[in-house]
């Protein structure tokens, strides 16, 4: 199979062929259609890009090492959507091991100490990058339970049984984390909403 | 109940959906292949290891099995089907000729007037000793184990008489002999 036929195939499609005839371009398509929305999502996840790009790679190594494991009963997306969230919560875990000896706390809602931001200036409006970047602040502040489902609904746009399936937990599980992670966001950006 | 949900959190949600779309870096496919090589040649080096080590598991796995049948402590390994059995030592085994030395000491010693009883009385355990093993030996070939017991290791109890008694003893010996004499 070409190229140009293997960019119409499906994802499930595309790991199919890749488990049946081992053509790498079957999973050179699929790391293109995947590369972009997962380092996204593990970026909003971590806030670290260095460390999202390693993640989003091993994600694809395991895809590659263990293909054989995907079975159709689930959607592609939501199997490496699996193992992307694994893989970035086990590097979260690390790296709050390791910022536990350099800063008290770690960003998490309960921590006691607020990083002060010097470029802070609710007086003066603000552009979207400013914006962007309390969002991001706000995001690693929130407890991981309710961040993951949050940026799974609201950036990256999947459905909420998708989610469920993601991590493995129930729809009406995932709508209240949704809720209660977009209350604390409301919350910590309360200088951006003040309305 | 979603949309009012939604309503609620509008403009959080719209921000975060038009938050910057971050991309991956340009080399990342490179970058991919390189970490696939790198897995799959330790993977393959892996292998290749857990290949070379089979022989040694092997030989290591039949030394121990071998160890296990053959030990050199399987000598301190006592078979319960072949050892003795234990000796009771509160039975005490006796034959025919052991009783009638044992009763003519005993006649030496003391105790005629005592003597009829006893006789009858060890008559009587004879006789029902070699039923029973009239009936063992009957029902199987079994030999009954012979334990010989010393003298003094018998819990006798011996008298002690002062000269009266002892001249006694020997008159009613004497007359015991002479009677039967």
């Amino acid at each position: 199979m070409n190229g140009s036929n293997l960019n119409n195939l499906t994802d499930e499609e595309l790991i199919v062929e890749f488990q049946q005839t081992n053509n790498e371009r079957a999973f050179e398509v699929l790391v293109k259609r995947f590369k972009n929305p997962l380092v996204n999502f593990v970026y909003r996840f971590l806030g670290d890009y260095d460390s999202c790009v390693d993640v989003v790679q091993d994600t694809f190594v395991k895809v590659y090492r263990y293909k054989d494991r995907y079975t159709n009963v689930a959607k592609f997306s939501t199997w490496i959507y699996t193992i992307a969230t694994n893989l970035a919560k086990t590097e979260y875990k690390r790296r709050k091991r390791v910022k536990l000896f350099s800063i008290s706390g770690g960003g998490e809602e309960d921590s006691s100490v607020e990083i002060k931001d010097n470029n802070f200036r609710p007086d003066k409006n603000l552009d979207n990058q400013f914006k962007e970047e309390q969002i991001q602040k706000a995001l690693l502040k929130v407890k991981v339970v309710y961040r993951e489902p949050v940026i799974l609904r609201d950036i990256q746009g999947l459905s909420y049984e998708e989610i469920a399936e993601i991590l493995s937990i129930e729809v009406g599980t995932v709508k209240s984390r949704i809720n209660r992670g977009r209350k604390r966001l409301q919350k910590l950006l309360m200088n951006v909403y003040k309305d | 109940m979603d949309i009012m949900e939604n309503k609620k959190f509008e403009n959080l949600i719209n921000d975060l959906k038009n938050l910057r779309r971050i991309d991956a870096p340009d080399n990342f496919e490179f970058r991919l292949q390189t970490k696939l090589q790198k897995t799959s040649s330790e993977e393959t080096l892996s292998i290749q290891k857990t290949k070379k080590l089979i022989p040694a598991f092997a030989l290591a796995s039949i030394i121990i099995l071998l160890f296990i049948i053959y030990s050199p402590f399987a000598d301190d390994y006592e078979d319960p089907f072949q050892i003795q059995p234990q000796v009771r030592e509160d039975i005490i085994a006796y034959s025919e000729n052991e009783t009638n030395s044992d009763l003519s000491e005993f006649l030496n010693d003391s105790y005629i007037e005592n003597y009829s009883d006893s006789q009858t009385n060890l008559a009587e355990q004879k006789n029902s000793d070699q039923k029973v093993s009239a009936d063992l030996k009957s029902k199987s070939s079994y030999q009954p184990y012979q334990v010989s017991i010393s003298k003094d290791d018998l819990n006798f109890i011996r008298p002690v008489m002062n000269d009266e008694e002892i001249k006694e003893v020997q008159m009613l010996k004497q007359k015991l002999l002479g009677k039967r004499n």
